[in-house]
C-alpha cells in the first residue's frame, strides 16, 4: 500500500475522490462540535462558561503533538528509504503544524488567565509545549536555509527526529511534575473522568479537527509537488 | 609511515589548539561580551541589594550562556570552508572519534577558561562562596553537554546561507534540561538540601550527549559534504 502510494501520480490520483469528501466531513464535524459545545453541553461547576474553550484547545494540542510525530515518523521513512516523496510530507505537515501549537499556546493563555489569574506560567506542561513550536520553526527554519531547497531536507530530518524527545515530555509533564495545568482526564487507564455530555461534543471536535488537518495537508502536498514539477520544467527549458 | 592511533590524535589536539591561540579573538569577544552584560544588569535594574541577590546567580548563567551560543555554532564552519573536514573524513580515524576529540578542544580551550571568571563576577554580585564552588563545578559539566549540543547544530548548519538565526532556535530547546537541573544543584545548596541528586542527573545528560552528538553530528556532516 505505501509502495503504491509512493508515487506522486498514483497518490494525486489516489486522493483525488477523497479530497472533497474529506473537506466536507471536516466541516460537518465541526460545524455540529461546535454548536453542541457552545449552546448543548453544561457548564462547568468550578469554570462556569470558560470550560468551553476546551473543546478548540484540546484538539489544537492533541493535533500540534500529533502532527509532530507524524512529521518525525516520515523524516524516519526519508533517512531510511531515501524516498522524495517522505520529505514532501514532512515538509506539508510543517506549517499546519507551527498553526496548531501557536494556537495551543493563545486559547491555553486566553483559558489560563480566568481561571488562574495569569496568561502565562512557566509550568512543565506549557513550556514542553512552547519547546515544541520552537522545534516546528526551528524545522521549518532549517529546511528552508539553504539555497537549494533540497539540501535542506536531510538536516531538518535528522532535527524532527532528534525533538521527538520532547513528545513524551509534554504527555507525562502532567503526570511527572506538580503543574497548575490539570492532569490527562481523556487518555487514562481507568477510561476518561469526563463526562458524558462534555465528551460527545469533543470526540467530535477532534474528528473534525483530524479530517480537516488531513485535508490542509492533502492540499499542501499537491501544491508543494505542482511547485516541484515546475521548478524541474524549468531546469529542462534551461 | 607510521599511523597509529597515538600520533593522529596528538597531531590533531596540536592543530586545533594552534587554532584556536591564534584566534585569540574569539575569547576576548566573549569575555568582553561577559563584562557588558554583567555591568548592565546592575545598571538596569538599581543596584539594591536585595533585588540583586534574588537573581545574581542568573546573571552570571545568562552571561556565561550569551556568551557562548554565538561561537558554538562555528565550530565546524571554518574547517568545512578550507577543506580540512574533507581530509578528516577520508582519514584512518573514525569521523565520530574527531568529532568527539575536536568538541573536547574546544570544551578545554574556549570554555574552561571561561570559568575564571565566574568567582571574579560572583564577588561583584555578592553571591556566598559555597554558591561559586558549586557553579564551577556545574559549569565545568554542564558546558561540556552545552559544547556537545553545539557540534549538533553546527554541523546541521553546515552550508546554510545564515546560520546565525537558526542556531539558537536549535540550541535552546536542547539545552533545557542542561538549566533545570544546573539550577536545580543551586536551588538545593541554598535550601541547605543534598544537591547530589541533581548533579547526578546533570552527569546522566551529558553522558547521554557524549554519546549521541557525535553519531547525529558525523551523519550530518557527512550529508552536508556529499552535498
Amino acid at each position: 500500500m505505501i509502495n503504491y502510494l509512493a508515487n506522486p501520480n498514483r497518490f494525486l490520483n489516489f486522493i483525488k475522490p477523497i479530497e472533497f469528501s474529506l473537506g466536507f466531513l471536516s466541516f460537518l464535524f465541526i460545524f455540529i462540535g461546535l454548536y453542541l459545545s457552545l449552546f448543548n453541553s453544561p457548564e462547568d461547576y468550578q469554570q462556569g462558561d470558560t470550560v468551553r474553550i476546551m473543546y478548540i484547545h484540546v484538539p489544537f494540542a492533541w493535533f500540534a503533538s500529533f502532527l509532530y510525530f507524524s512529521i518525525s515518523i516520515a523524516s524516519i521513512f526519508f533517512l531510511i528509504w531515501k524516498h522524495p516523496f517522505a520529505d514532501i510530507i514532512a515538509r506539508s505537515i510543517a506549517p499546519l503544524g507551527l498553526i496548531f501549537s501557536i494556537l495551543t499556546i493563545l486559547t491555553g493563555s486566553l483559558w489560563g488567565k480566568p481561571m488562574w489569574g495569569a496568561w502565562w506560567v512557566w509550568d512543565a506542561r506549557l513550556t514542553s509545549m512552547l519547546i515544541l513550536c520552537i522545534f516546528y520553526f526551528a524545522y521549518i527554519g532549517i529546511s528552508n536555509a539553504f539555497p537549494r531547497k533540497i539540501d535542506g531536507s536531510k538536516p531538518a530530518a535528522i532535527l524532527a527526529i532528534v525533538g521527538m524527545i520532547n513528545l513524551p515530555i509534554i504527555k507525562f509533564s502532567v503526570d511527572w511534575w506538580n503543574t497548575l495545568h490539570q492532569p490527562a482526564s481523556i487518555i487514562r487507564f481507568d477510561g476518561p473522568s469526563i463526562n458524558q455530555e462534555m465528551l460527545i461534543p469533543l470526540v467530535l471536535m477532534l474528528l473534525g479537527f483530524l479530517f480537516m488537518s488531513i485535508f490542509v495537508i492533502l492540499i499542501n502536498i499537491k501544491t508543494n509537488l505542482i511547485f516541484k514539477k515546475y521548478q524541474s520544467e524549468l531546469i529542462k527549458i534551461g | 609511515m607510521n599511523i597509529n592511533f597515538k600520533n593522529i590524535l596528538i597531531a590533531l589536539i596540536e592543530k586545533e589548539f594552534k587554532s584556536y591561540i591564534r584566534s585569540i579573538n574569539n575569547l576576548m569577544n566573549m569575555i568582553v561580551f561577559m563584562i557588558a552584560i554583567i555591568i548592565l544588569f546592575p545598571l538596569t535594574m538599581g543596584p539594591s541589594e536585595e533585588k540583586l541577590t534574588l537573581v545574581s546567580n542568573a546573571i552570571v548563567w545568562i552571561a556565561l550562556i550569551i556568551s557562548i551560543i554565538p561561537t558554538l555554532d562555528k565550530i565546524y564552519i571554518g574547517d568545512f570552508k578550507n577543506g580540512w573536514l574533507e581530509q578528516y573524513y577520508f582519514s584512518p580515524l573514525l569521523l565520530e572519534i574527531i568529532i568527539l576529540i575536536k568538541c573536547f578542544v574546544f570544551w578545554f580551550f574556549l570554555i574552561i577558561p571561561l570559568s575564571i571568571f565566574i568567582p571574579i563576577f560572583s564577588i561583584l554580585l555578592n553571591i556566598p562562596f559555597l554558591i561559586i564552588f558549586w557553579n564551577i563545578i556545574i559549569f565545568a559539566i554542564g558546558s561540556l553537554g552545552f559544547c556537545l549540543i553545539g557540534s549538533i547544530c553546527s554541523s546541521l548548519t553546515l552550508g546554510t546561507k545564515s546560520n546565525n538565526l537558526i542556531s539558537p532556535l536549535l540550541i535552546l530547546p536542547l539545552a533545557i534540561p542542561i538549566f533545570i537541573f544546573g539550577n536545580g544543584v543551586v536551588e538545593a545548596v541554598k535550601s541547605n538540601y543534598d544537591p547530589l541528586p541533581n548533579l547526578y542527573l546533570l552527569i546522566t545528560v551529558c553522558l547521554i550527549l557524549l554519546v549521541i552528538s557525535p553519531l547525529i553530528s558525523a551523519y550530518s556532516i557527512k550529508i552536508a559534504l556529499t552535498r
